[in-house]
């Protein structure tokens, strides 16, 4: 029986990936895709959204662009970790 | 002194009441979930204590009109009844709900629903459809336990199932009278089963209050 990963659980692992690099400076779309394991077509999606939604910061470099959490997207990830715990109790994922 | 303000006799209506404040409260917390991460499994999960506790309180309501404390409602005894069977269904169902699509390539037509209805009765049928979907959710949550071996799961699967075993001993009860010590027995396991509900809420408070709400 396998489970389905979730838009948020996705938009989750998207965000943990882009605060992989300590150094601030953000990370690259391949390091997205690899880390996430989401297809390149619904990466470009995602991280449209997620920078219009002040989730992620894009950070414009000459090799193309780079992206970073921003303080927004820490504090979702840090609900989605509380209201995991919460929903896992009832057995549920969010 | 007590038994003065808390007669014995009412023990189901003050049950109803605590479960009424406690689906209330899951609901709120829910909520305030959806409202951060934008999940629609909170949402679910909100309108499933949300509708469970408006049908508590519909219980409560109906146990004390039909125990005369309500006079201005006891022509209203049926329709309490009929409304917080439905709701409690309706909030059984949105919890199984979640549970279904929380699983992919599960052949669900094998969990055709084996409900057999009192005839004429809609209550009785809307109890046997909530106490299905009710077990639905025990066994969902019993799996989701062995998946992720979280305690606070096995607790809240063990609470569910209290429920329903609970729900169950009341119809036995019914045979051998409404104040029978079966009946008394299911109200003790029900407010045993309601209590760990308040197992997640505690964890929830005790892991922090500070958030800012965030919205996707």
């Amino acid at each position: 029986m396998s489970l389905y990963r979730t838009q948020v659980k996705i938009v989750a692992d998207v965000l943990s990936a882009a605060m992989d690099d300590g150094s601030n400076e953000g990370v690259g779309i391949t390091h997205l895709l690899r880390r996430a394991n989401v297809s390149y077509a619904r990466m470009v999606r995602m991280l449209n959204d997620l920078v219009g939604s002040g989730l992620l910061e894009a950070l414009e470099q000459e090799k193309g662009n780079r992206y970073r959490t921003s303080e927004r997207g820490l504090q979702f990830l840090t609900a989605y970790g509380r209201f995991q715990d919460f929903a896992k109790s009832f057995g549920l994922r969010l | 002194m007590a038994a003065q303000f808390l007669p014995m006799y009412l023990l189901e209506e003050y049950l109803a009441i605590v479960g009424a404040a406690l689906g209330f409260l899951i609901a709120y917390v829910s909520y305030r979930g959806y409202k951060q991460t934008r999940s629609p499994t909170l949402l679910r999960l909100g309108a499933a204590f949300l509708l469970l506790g408006i049908s508590y309180s519909f219980t409560g309501f109906h146990g004390l009109a039909a125990n005369g404390l309500l006079p201005n409602f006891a022509i209203l005894v049926g329709t309490f009844a009929v409304l917080a069977y439905s709701l409690e269904t309706a909030g059984y169902f949105f919890l199984a709900f979640s549970h279904m699509l929380n699983v992919k390539g599960l052949k669900r037509g094998s969990f055709v629903p084996l409900v057999v209805f009192s005839p004429g009765a809609i209550a009785a049928g809307l109890k046997s459809l909530s106490f299905y979907f009710l077990l639905y959710g025990v066994t969902e949550t019993l799996l989701s336990y062995v998946r992720t071996r979280n305690r606070g799961t096995l607790v809240i699967a063990a609470g569910l199932a209290m429920l329903a075993t609970g729900e169950f001993m009341r119809w036995i009860g019914f045979f051998y009278g409404p104040a029978s010590d079966l009946v008394l027995l299911s109200v003790f396991v029900k407010v045993v089963g309601l209590s760990t509900l308040v197992v997640p809420i505690m964890k929830f408070m005790w892991l922090g209050r500070s958030m800012t709400d965030v919205v996707v």
